[in-house]
Parts: C-alpha cells; sequence; structure tokens
C-alpha cells in the first residue's frame, strides 16, 4: 500500500517447503526496488515479535523498530512491533538493498531454469542457420552464424505488384513467394557462401501473417527439411522483430519493453528474458502502418503510405491541424487509430467541401505527430510500469525517423537505453528470423515436419 | 535406376508415389491416397516419410520430383509445389510438373473414347480438361481452363460421342452434365475423381517421353491457376481490358527475383 511516498507492507509470505531458503530476502529485494522506482521514501510494516526468523530478515533489510501496537494480531491477542525502513535513497537503504539483491540472486538462482544469456556467438556456437520469411509481401532469405552475423540476407519484395491496388493483396502475395522462393534462397546461399550441406538447420516464419503466404514458407521450409535431413525451426514473425535489434547491438539483452509498429501489428511487448513475452497493450483496431496507409491514400500519395507520408510530414507543420490523440488519457497500454484515420480523412473532406485549398504537408506532418505523441506515451508508461532500463523498436513502422527521434529522446531522458535497427532490419527481412530461430535452436524447440502455418500466432 | 517421388495437394485427395520409369512404363513401388480435406499441409511430408519407410528407402533415394500444378484450390497447389521445390531443391534434383487433370485422366487408360475431367474451381465454375483414350494412350485436346459448367458439357456434347466423365466438379454438378450430354454420359464412380500416386507417376512418365516435362528447374516450375487474382480481374472489368485466363497465372508484369 502506497501512502504519500510512504509504502506499507501488508504481508510478505513464504510457502512453508519452501522456508529458510532466502526466498522471503528475494520478495523483500524486489519489493524495495520497486517501491524506490515508484519513488517511495520509506517503508513501514508490523511484525509478530515472536516470528524470530522475520524479524531477522527485516533487520537484515535496514529496518528498525519504531513502536508496538497492543493485541494487534486478533487470533493470539499478540502485540505488533511496528518496524520503519531508513530513507530508501540514503545511502544506508542503498547498501542494505544491494546487498539484499545479491542475496536474492543466490536464492533464486536455486529455483530459476538455466536461462538464454544473450549472445552465444563468442561461446563458439557457430551454429549456420538458413531462414526462410514470407509471412506478407517480402520473400526473404538469410544464412547467419551463431545467430548473430549475418552472411546473407536477400529480400526480394513485391512491392511493385501490390501497389497499383493500394495495399498487398493475399492471393499475388502467395503467388510471388511461389515464384520467387527457390531463387531467393540461392542467391542467401551463394552470397553467404555456403551450401545446403554446410547448414546446422532451417528456420521458417510460420505466423502471424497471411495465411496463403506463410503456407508457401512453411511448405517450402518442410520440404527443404525433409530432403536435408536438417531440425526445422518455426519462428513467430513478431519475436523476429524483437531479434532486428539484437542483431544490429548483440549486446541488447532482456529484461527490455519493446514497440512493435508495422502495417500489421501494433503492440507493446514486456521481455522479462528471451523467448518469455508478455504484451502489455495492442491496437483495438488498425494497425500503425495500417493508418499511414489510410491517409496517404486519402491524400492520393499511393501505396505504401508510411514513406510517403514521412516525405511530406518533413515539410509540414506538426502543429497545424490539431487532431486528436486517441486513449492517450486511457488508463491501459493498449492504442486505437481508427478514430485519428477517420478524422483525418474527414477533415480533408471538410476543407475541400468548403472549397479551401489542401495543405497536404501540414496534413501528413499533424497526422504523424498525433500518431507519435500516443505511441510515446504508452512506450514510456510501459517502460515505467515495467520498470526495465532497455527499449527498443521493431517493424516497418520503426524506419519513421520521427517517430525514432521521439522515441529515443523519451527514453533518453529517463535514463532507458534505447535500441532501433538500422532500416533494412526494420522492415521485413529473414536475418532476423534466423536470430530468434537460434535461441529456440539452442533450446531444442523446433518444428515437426506436420507443422502448419498459423496465421493468428500471438506473441506471449 | 532413377527414383521418381511423385506427390499432389490440388484436390482434397494427398496423393503420393515412389517408383521407376522403364521403357515400357512406370515401375511402381508404392503410393499413399489420403482423404485429408484442407488438411494436406499437415499430412504431405509425413506421409512422404512413412511412404520411403514403408518400402525401406531413404529421401537421398529419390532422383527427380514431380508434382501436379493443378489446377484445383489455390492454396493447396500450392502447398504441393512448394514442398517439391523445397525437396528438389534440398536433394539437388530435377523438378517435372504433371497437370492434375492429366494426372486423373491417366487413370482411364485402358479405356476407349472420350474422357472429360472437371476440377471444381468453386465460384460455380469448374476447370474442364477433355481427353481421348485410345490404345492404352490418352491424349489431351483442349487446354487449361475454367469454366461454367454448362458451357462445358455443352462444348463436349458437340463431340456426339460417348462421353465418360470424371472429377471432384461432380460433387456439385453431376446434374448439369448429366442433363446436357443426357444417355451419352458415364460418370465415373466417386473413388477415380482424383489423382493417385501411381497415376502422378504415369503422367510424368508419359510427359517425359513426350518431352513436354519442363527443364526440371525447381526454381522455374509454377502451379496453373487458370485464373488471375480478383484484384487483378477486378482491375481489367474496371479499365475494361479484356481479362485473359493465363495458364499459370503469374500475377503483374513478368516476376523477376530482385534479390
Amino acid at each position: 500500500m502506497e501512502v504519500e511516498h510512504e509504502g506499507h507492507l501488508m504481508n510478505l509470505a513464504v510457502r512453508a517447503d519452501a522456508r529458510r531458503s532466502r526466498l522471503g530476502a528475494a520478495l523483500l529485494s524486489t519489493l524495495i526496488a520497486e517501491a524506490r522506482r515508484r519513488g517511495i521514501e520509506r517503508l513501514t510494516l508490523e511484525v509478530r515479535p515472536s516470528n524470530d526468523a522475520a524479524l531477522a530478515l527485516y533487520e537484515a533489510a535496514g529496518f528498525k523498530e519504531d513502536g508496538r501496537r497492543h493485541g494487534y494480531y486478533s487470533d493470539t491477542g499478540e502485540d505488533a512491533l511496528v518496524m520503519w525502513s531508513g530513507p530508501l535513497e540514503g545511502p544506508e537503504m542503498t547498501a542494505v538493498a544491494a546487498s539484499l539483491a545479491a542475496s536474492a540472486e543466490v536464492a533464486l538462482a536455486e529455483f530459476r531454469p538455466a536461462r538464454y544469456e544473450g549472445p552465444p556467438a563468442d561461446e563458439g556456437r557457430d551454429d549456420l542457420i538458413l531462414a526462410i520469411e514470407s509471412s506478407c509481401d517480402e520473400t526473404a532469405a538469410a544464412v547467419l552464424r551463431g545467430g548473430r552475423t549475418i552472411l546473407s540476407s536477400v529480400v526480394a519484395s513485391q512491392i511493385d505488384f501490390h501497389s497499383r491496388f493500394g495495399g498487398v493483396v493475399p492471393e499475388i502475395a502467395s503467388r510471388k513467394h511461389t515464384e520467387a522462393i527457390v531463387g531467393v534462397v540461392d542467391e542467401a546461399l551463394a552470397q553467404a557462401g555456403v551450401t545446403l550441406d554446410d547448414l546446422t538447420a532451417i528456420a521458417v516464419t510460420y505466423g502471424p501473417g497471411l495465411v496463403g503466404a506463410l503456407v508457401v514458407g512453411v511448405s517450402y521450409a518442410k520440404g527443404l527439411a525433409l530432403a536435408t535431413g536438417l531440425p526445422l525451426v518455426g519462428v513467430n514473425h513478431l519475436e523476429g522483430h524483437l531479434f532486428a535489434s539484437v542483431l544490429a547491438e548483440p549486446d541488447i539483452a532482456p529484461p527490455l519493453v519493446a514497440l512493435l509498429v508495422s502495417g500489421g501489428h501494433t503492440s507493446l511487448v514486456h521481455v522479462p528474458e528471451w523467448g518469455e513475452y508478455h504484451t502489455l497493450g495492442s491496437t483495438i483496431d488498425d494497425a500503425t502502418g495500417e493508418a499511414f496507409d489510410k491517409v496517404a491514400k486519402a491524400l492520393g500519395l499511393g501505396y505504401p503510405g508510411g514513406p510517403a507520408i514521412t516525405r511530406l510530414a518533413a515539410q509540414g507543420d506538426p502543429a497545424a491541424i490539431p487532431f486528436p490523440r486517441p486513449m492517450l488519457r486511457s488508463d491501459d497500454l493498449d492504442f486505437s487509430l481508427s478514430g485519428l484515420k477517420t478524422a483525418v480523412v474527414t477533415y480533408i473532406a471538410k476543407e475541400r467541401a468548403a472549397g479551401r485549398e489542401l495543405r497536404p504537408a501540414d496534413i501528413a506532418a499533424s497526422f504523424q505527430a498525433a500518431v507519435i505523441d500516443v505511441q510515446v506515451a504508452k512506450a514510456t508508461r510501459a517502460v515505467e510500469e515495467s520498470g526495465v532500463e532497455t527499449f527498443l523498436i521493431g517493424g516497418g513502422v520503426a524506419a519513421n525517423p520521427a517517430l525514432r527521434a521521439a522515441l529515443t529522446a523519451a527514453m533518453q531522458r529517463r535514463g532507458v537505453r534505447v535500441s532501433v535497427p538500422p532500416l533494412d532490419l526494420c522492415t521485413d527481412n529473414a536475418a532476423m528470423i534466423g536470430a530468434a530461430a537460434h535461441l529456440h535452436l539452442w533450446r531444442g524447440e523446433t518444428l515437426g515436419l506436420s507443422a502448419e502455418a498459423v496465421p493468428d500466432l500471438r506473441l506471449g | 535406376m532413377t527414383l521418381y517421388l511423385a506427390l499432389d495437394t490440388s484436390t482434397e485427395e494427398l496423393a503420393v508415389g515412389l517408383g521407376s520409369f522403364t521403357p515400357e512404363g512406370v515401375h511402381l513401388i508404392g503410393e499413399v491416397n489420403l482423404d485429408v480435406p484442407r488438411a494436406s499441409l499437415t499430412h504431405l511430408v509425413p506421409s512422404i516419410q512413412r511412404l520411403l519407410e514403408s518400402v525401406d528407402l531413404e529421401v537421398h533415394d529419390v532422383g527427380a520430383v514431380i508434382v501436379g500444378r493443378g489446377p484445383g484450390s489455390f492454396t493447396g497447389v500450392r502447398i504441393g509445389v512448394s514442398t517439391a521445390k523445397g525437396i528438389a531443391q534440398g536433394l539437388d534434383v530435377p523438378l517435372y510438373g504433371v497437370g492434375t487433370l492429366d494426372a486423373i485422366a491417366q487413370r482411364f487408360a485402358g479405356r476407349e473414347g472420350l474422357l472429360g475431367v472437371v476440377g471444381d474451381a468453386m465460384r460455380k465454375e469448374v476447370y474442364p480438361a477433355l481427353f481421348r483414350c485410345a490404345d492404352g494412350e490418352v491424349r489431351r485436346l483442349t487446354p487449361h481452363a475454367v469454366a461454367p459448367p454448362a458451357d462445358v458439357a455443352e462444348q463436349w456434347r458437340t463431340y456426339g460421342e460417348p462421353i465418360v466423365v470424371a472429377g471432384n466438379g461432380l460433387a456439385k454438378y453431376a446434374g448439369v452434365f448429366e442433363s446436357v450430354l443426357g444417355d451419352a454420359l458415364s460418370l465415373a464412380h466417386e473413388a477415380m475423381w482424383a489423382p493417385t500416386g501411381q497415376a502422378l507417376l504415369v503422367a510424368g512418365w508419359r510427359s517425359r517421353a513426350d518431352g513436354l516435362s519442363g527443364d526440371g528447374e525447381a526454381a522455374s516450375l509454377l502451379p496453373v491457376y487458370t485464373r488471375l487474382s480478383d484484384a487483378e480481374v477486378n482491375e481489367r472489368v474496371r479499365s475494361g481490358a479484356p481479362v485473359t485466363n493465363p495458364d499459370s497465372g503469374v500475377a503483374g508484369p513478368a516476376g523477376e527475383v530482385r534479390p
């Protein structure tokens, strides 16, 4: 309970059969760290004078007796000792917190399964993975060594085939993948200077995405795995976007929060460790890239809308038109982009009806500013609530320079490390799929040859 | 002797065959034919594995792959073609294509006279193919196409000959063919409507013998769709351009890989 910068510890319990293993210290350590993060200045609690173990723990944690409540415990009529910590930011409690944290780490090590510690390339794991990605409108293949070194990354974009339809046509995407996939993989192998015989595993995106498009990659990869006898690793496309950051900055490690923004996705994900993902919030209607495309269409900018809006916005005034910031003040970490898109489209229609000349650059800049405001607000809130010190951005919309700049500035003000992958790793590619596959290969997580494509696959 | 692996998932029947070619025809080693509606992605590769195991062969023994290119369910065709491409590329062996309707037709090789095969094309249309069976051989008379069943039946009626009709298009449209073709029509038994592993091998053997089996390159083999995507059809209708149905249904300008 938190009242006026004071925290009241109501209860702390360890299951009987797990006592004496310093789990209490671990819990208390986590609590103190969280209290400090929230700006709580001091902590208080009550404890039974007969509870020697608890008293010892609290004293070791820097709590001192500061009074007594008579007959506090109704079950035994026992008194309660009231204890207070010193100022949490003071030197004494800082030292205590550090030693408690070390003790907690030892305790938790007993209970924690072996965990993935990050980039293993320096541990002699020089596995060669061929990764295949076909979840939307890019046919891509890449070869990675040790999950971190990109030997080749080939992307055959279909954008020219879809642009005249104003968006990705699923049937055309599926046909183009079928045409391109063998050539793309041959090219990736040739550029990497390896043959199929050199590979350790084959990886493929099995969701989420367009089902017909995913099916081509999954079928092909299964055929290749059957023929070569290599293990087949299935990768969640969104997990791939997280690993794009690791390829750019190999020392990036959880715990972290990621903002995934693309034509199909908009979500905030908490990553306590690689392989464990908790979606904190996501769009309740349009994805960010989708909103960019629709506004671009309304402005007659063509497809894809993201780059077109970005270019135009650079010449406009972001404060020219006060478009709404949907859900900016909502209590959750969800997004809504449909209302904003409608507001922009309505504005354009009204201006036209009134016979006023449109200022497309101002519209683009003001729309983009509204999108960015909400994304920055939600992302910083997610980082604060999760208490992480690392933040990363992934997905095609992460290529938007204004969004990158705004997020980077907001995070750096809070002392949070930011990773924004280079542009070619933001948009769909297979290198990021190979990087994520490396984790699963090491953990022995492979797909059977009866694997399906899962178009609505979730992350965590 | 080259071991051929043949597969097709264009219909709801999954067909896999293993065999070798002799100057006289196909030596069948084994086949798996399964009724697995909308589940061929799950069952195809495991079926190939089981078939190989059951005849004590390994995937590395396969020297060439044959795939049914359709027409049929777009996604179904792509599952077969994409898997076959992966296998052929992985083994570094040639990949050849056969028409799915041609494979079905090969099941009637012992007959004499006209044979029509109609695949279900959804949207009240069928994929028709007309063949003439004579002297143990099956010759195709018509190109790849998609058309309303009544038009197909009407065209076949003009031959004025008895005709056997097979294919899963009959599940919905047998009545149409009966009413147009009357006494001239014999409906094939339902068990003869889909390709089999053996039929795929025979169609492959025939097209090899006829020099029609393509260049053997996994990269260049394409499905037979007969229809453009809806988006392209609508675009042409809007612009007043003629809607022609290409064999391969390659979308947009000629595709090339741009690494």
